[in-house]
């Protein structure tokens, strides 16, 4: 048979792709390991410290309500995510479009990002009630921020020499902001809905803390909640770790739908 | 037959707050003619294009263009990274809300003048430097204008492509009858394209000589023609002249 040259070559590059692949898992497993350790040796309390095996099995005994917690979470994190999307981008068009109204409003959306999330969250639930509206507002609120400042930014980074290119061929304002302004600021606007993905659960969990609804359906935030009232710091570490996961899961979404949207633009 | 020069430059000065960037410059350019601008570089010339192209605005003096619109080519091509040649192309005819199947057949039209077809789905990345100054080209020809305004549009290029794209340039030229007002540090490239060449001094740019060229068609072999090289001497010396007294009045002051 014949051998290609390039054989071997190929072949590590799998064996890279294996290794980069597995050297975060074996991070995890290392801090794992650690954890196991601590809790043996200094023979703390389950109440205080779970092991490994015992959150496990707080899993594995009763899975039911922590994936419906994890997709209710899930699915308020999304509804945030995509409100404070919309909602960013199309602000911060508005405010680009006149210098006076992004120095009268833009200080005010400065306030959004400066104000306590937990200190609000008590009046979205007299606002809006308890359960997903309030939680999804929560989330929408702390990840808008992001996506206003970095697609001003982006629209206000329109290569010059395009801009004039634009007034010479008499574009108006909205053209040369859709034709224009809006493609160059594409690559802002990734790294801003990059980090409200991020936000976007963490408001989600507090929104849950202080409006969520238990029962059949509890989100996440609320299992953490009932774990801790029940001292099932078990159940807890579950939530938290499945919190977590739902992170990882939407700002990874939103990395793949970004990367696909930038290799246009980075070609 | 409409005798009203398409460009008519009367006493045109630019002040930039204490420096006089253009001084008192005229010229009229007939229409379907070609002149040249040639001069040292930094002197001014492109600001004078500038103000023709409505870019900028004279601070004395007047100029007058006529009507249908003039193009300006860009020493940069000035393409949009994300769009698509054909795209690109069709872009002014967009924004002036032609729809999007006849800007993108008229940007065919135009992109076949100059020899792009072949590329048209690519994007600008993908294009090397002489096929991204033709696609400027097509861009500008492609809402038909009257008057083409050339800022150093080759100056970015190696020696083979600007001939290329001169001798192609002078095809259009002769074939569409479009008046072209051309920028340029190259005597060579003016004496080949225009029909006269003006001359400008270092800032403030002044004209020190208006120099007509050999009428009658010109192919590749025109480049090395004696009557082409008697025009790109006789500005090369009045260029040089020019700067030479430029630098004894500085000497002095």
């Amino acid at each position: 048979m014949k051998r290609t040259r390039d054989a071997i070559p190929s072949n590590n590059a799998w064996m890279q792709a294996l290794l980069a692949a597995l050297s975060p898992l074996a991070t995890i497993a290392v801090v794992v390991v650690l954890w196991w350790c601590c809790k043996v040796l200094f023979e703390i309390e389950s109440f205080i410290l779970p092991s490994p095996f015992e959150v496990a099995r707080a899993f594995a005994d009763d899975p039911r309500p922590f994936l419906i917690g994890s997709l209710e979470s899930a699915t308020s994190a999304a509804f945030g995510f995509g409100i404070a999307a919309i909602a960013g981008i199309l602000l911060a068009s508005v405010l680009s479009l006149s210098r006076r109204v992004e120095r009268s409003v833009y200080p005010l959306t400065l306030f959004f990002q400066m104000v306590p999330l937990i200190a609000v969250a008590p009046l979205l639930v007299v606002w809006l009630g308890y359960g997903r509206p309030a939680i999804i507002a929560s989330a929408a609120i702390v990840s808008v921020f992001p996506v206003i400042a970095n697609t001003l930014s982006g629209l206000r980074s329109a290569d010059p020499q395009l801009l004039e290119l634009f007034n010479l061929l008499r574009a108006g304002r909205v053209r040369t902001w859709w034709s224009l302004a809006l493609p160059s600021a594409v690559p802002s606007i990734v790294t801003g809905l990059r980090i409200a993905a991020g936000l976007a659960s963490i408001g989600t969990i507090a929104g849950e803390f202080i409006a969520g609804i238990g029962g059949e359906r509890a989100p996440l935030g609320v299992l953490v909640m009932t774990g801790l009232r029940t001292f099932r710091t078990d159940r807890v570490f579950v939530a938290v770790l499945l919190a977590a996961l739902v992170g990882f899961v939407v700002f990874g979404c939103v990395g793949l739908l970004s990367r696909l949207l930038l290799r246009r633009w980075l070609a | 037959m409409n005798d009203r020069p398409a460009i008519a430059v009367q006493e045109v000065s630019r002040q930039f707050r204490d420096t006089r960037v253009v001084d008192r410059v005229s010229f009229d350019l007939r229409s379907g003619g070609c002149i040249a601008l040639v001069g040292p570089s930094g002197c001014g010339k492109t600001t004078i294009l500038r103000m023709i192209g409505g870019l900028d605005e004279p601070s004395t003096g007047s100029i007058a263009i006529e009507e249908g619109g003039a193009a300006f080519v860009f020493q940069e091509p000035r393409l949009l990274p994300w769009l698509t040649l054909l795209d690109n192309v069709a872009l002014p005819l967009r924004l002036r809300g032609v729809s999007k199947r006849d800007a993108r057949a008229r940007a065919m039209d135009s992109i076949a003048m100059v020899k792009l077809s072949e590329a048209c789905h690519r994007t600008p990345t993908q294009l090397s430097g002489g096929m991204r100054m033709r696609a400027s080209l097509a861009r500008a020809l492609v809402a038909r204008p009257r008057v083409l305004l050339l800022d150093e549009p080759m100056s970015s290029l190696d020696e083979v492509t600007r001939h290329e794209l001169d001798e192609e340039l002078r095809e259009l030229w002769e074939r569409h009858r479009i008046t072209i007002l051309l920028v340029t540090h190259s005597v060579p490239e003016a004496a080949y394209l225009a029909e006269e060449i003006l001359v400008f001094s270092p800032r403030p740019a002044r004209i020190v000589a208006r120099i007509p060229t050999p009428s009658g068609n010109r192919d590749a072999s025109a480049w090395t023609s004696s009557a082409l090289n008697d025009t790109v001497r006789a500005a090369s010396e009045a260029l040089l002249a020019a700067i030479a007294a430029d630098a004894r009045g500085r000497k002095l002051a």
